[in-house]
């Protein structure tokens, strides 16, 4: 039961962190987002 | 063509910031909020690394620190990526924010880790979060005429659900905590004032926040971390330094850094040069009274809590000797009646060799059993002193009470120890004085025993002279007195204040008369109050002779 505790704690710690990762890459890396012009 | 920098903006440091993008408040509120957080948490690591709450502690500062900064940067940067990526991060870090304050509070209060089923009822709820990041439903795009990310999306919304979540369970701690018994009333302040102050500072960060991004004036968003800075500083002090924590140096330190902020703020925030020094001459002053003042408190409520330690020691101590005293009587009544019979017995069968029960003795023999019978007298007594004073102390002294002539009774004893007077060389007298018959309601066998005693101590003290024993009485108070007045070797004061108390002789008794236990009088006294009277000394010194006067009530 505890190892199992600690798995699914290294799961969701590594997914958040997968997550800001994925975020760096997406926002640094590839550029990939929308650029609007706002009407003002 | 995809723009690198916001649109006028002017980047310096390396072409990641602009300062003059965000406004002056920014800088006062995140700036400090970022130092002192990091400052406290690594206090709170430095005072007890090891100890759970200062992990959970330092983590709750770190992912504040790391909030903090992310709006700062998304508030300065210059480059497009930058302040993306800092509008990207808002969903996550301020989840985690939330998340890790409940962690503390539940840790800091109750005393243990969160169980399962509440770390993953508030953990799972992250994957959404964690999932979306990268995606339109959390910044759908950038707005580059205003340099900042639209993000109506899900992910928004579902952030400020998951912090409402977050704050009802934190709302919950407290109501639990409060509702603890084996809590002190301390402990469960301290628990309303954490769980309180987090919930107002997280929900000042939620709702500014909720207000930027209603109404686009995202300068609403400075409040959060100030407000969270005061937080971070009360949990810091409640766990760093919980064993002196008080309300009242909390209350005074709080005061004295709000007027000093106050003060502070003045001088920035005015150019008016003379402005600035009147302000700083007072925030010297604030600085310098209020740490005057939290001193003192703390001083004062430092030797209050000392003060009822001690109490609290004395009282113990005091429980444990009244229960070491009880035993004490306890053994002492067990051996004096143990040792009562075989003392009975030697002295019966000296005074019947004596008297020739069994056949003639030699002179030569009668002296050493003499020496046996008068020892073994003076033992016996003792073991009667010994027992009398078992039998006060355990409450089991019984009284047989009667009416019968106080008067009479005196006169009797006179008559008996009048021989023992003559041997010694002294005169009895006896003499009263009554307005009524003299008739009292006691135990006549004690109130003999009290007169006996006395007249026997006035004999035994007296090397010349008379000794003289007055009865009279006092009709309108309803008093009979006897005095017993003696020429003997008398007292001085320190002696006469401590006679009655336990084992207690006059220093110069010892030079007359050795086999005293120097109970008698204590035992007097004692039985004479339980009838209702009591027993004075009086001597103008030694060798001035002494007065003991015996008070009891009247029976008319």
């Amino acid at each position: 039961m505890k190892s199992l505790t600690r798995l699914v704690n290294v799961l969701l710690i590594g997914l958040i962190s997968l997550s800001v990762l994925a975020t760096i890459y997406q926002t640094f890396v590839t550029e990939d987002f929308t650029i609007t012009f706002s009407e003002e | 063509m995809r723009p690198e920098f916001c649109i006028d903006a002017s980047p310096v440091f390396f072409n990641l910031f602009d300062f003059s993008i965000a406004p002056p408040l920014l800088y006062y509120a995140y700036i400090p909020t970022i130092i002192i957080t990091l400052i406290l948490a690594g206090l709170a690591l430095y005072h007890n690394s090891l100890n759970r709450n200062s992990r959970y502690f330092a983590a709750l500062a770190g992912v504040l620190v790391t909030h903090v900064f992310f709006v700062f940067v998304t508030w300065i940067a210059a480059p497009v990526d930058l302040v993306m990526f800092g509008w990207q991060m808002w969903p996550i870090t301020l989840s985690l924010l939330f998340l890790s304050t409940y962690l503390f509070l539940y840790s800091y209060i109750f005393d243990k880790q969160a169980s399962n089923t509440r770390y993953y009822s508030l953990m799972l709820p992250l994957i959404p979060i964690a999932l979306l990041l990268t995606t339109e439903l959390n910044v759908t795009h950038f707005d580059i005429a205003n340099c900042e990310g639209v993000s109506h999306g899900f992910l928004t919304s579902y952030t400020y659900v998951y912090s409402v979540y977050v704050l009802i369970n934190i709302f919950l701690i407290g109501i639990t905590g409060s509702l603890k018994p084996e809590l002190t009333k301390l402990k469960k302040r301290q628990v309303w004032i954490m769980v309180g102050s987090s919930i107002m500072a997280l929900s000042a960060f939620i709702v500014t926040a909720f207000i930027g991004d209603l109404t686009g004036y995202y300068e609403f968003e400075t409040v959060g971390p100030i407000s969270m800075l005061m937080f971070i500083a009360a949990m810091s002090y409640v766990s760093t330094d919980y064993q002196k924590f008080n309300l009242k140096i909390l209350g005074v330190e709080l005061m004295m850094i709000g007027l000093i902020t106050l003060v502070g703020s003045i001088i920035f925030v005015r150019s008016l040069t003379y402005v600035q020094y009147i302000a700083t001459g007072t925030l010297f002053a604030v600085a310098v009274l209020g740490w005057m003042l939290s001193r003192s408190v703390r001083k004062e409520i430092e030797s209050r809590e000392k003060i009822s330690h001690l109490a609290m020691n004395l009282e113990k101590a005091n429980t444990r000797l009244q229960a070491l005293d009880k035993q004490k009587s306890e053994f002492v009544s067990i051996a004096s009646h143990q040792l009562r019979s075989p003392i009975t017995s030697i002295r019966g069968y000296a005074s019947m060799l004596l008297e020739g029960s069994y056949g003639d003795i030699s002179k030569k023999a009668s002296i050493p059993i003499q020496r046996i019978e008068e020892s073994s007298r003076l033992m016996a007594l003792a073991i009667e002193d010994y027992l009398n004073v078992s039998r006060i102390e355990s409450g089991n002294m019984k009284y047989n009470l009667s009416d019968f002539n106080l008067k009479n009774e005196a006169e009797k004893i006179c008559d008996d120890l009048r021989n023992d007077a003559i041997k010694n060389g002294l005169v009895l007298l006896f003499r009263s004085d009554l307005h009524s018959k003299g008739i009292i309601n006691a135990d006549i066998g004690k109130t003999v025993q009290i007169i006996q005693n006395l007249v026997h101590n006035a004999i035994k003290y007296t090397k010349s002279g008379t000794i003289k024993v007055l009865v009279r009485d006092n009709v309108n108070r309803k008093r009979i007195y006897i005095d017993i007045i003696d020429t003997g070797i008398g007292m001085d004061t320190e002696a006469l204040q401590t006679i009655f108390q336990k084992f207690e002789r006059a220093s110069n008794a010892n030079s007359i008369n050795v086999n005293g236990t120097g109970l008698g009088l204590y035992v007097a006294l004692r039985m004479a109050e339980a009838m209702g009277g009591t027993i004075t000394a009086h001597s103008d010194g030694n060798g001035a002779g002494s007065r003991f006067t015996i008070e009891l009530p009247l029976a008319i």
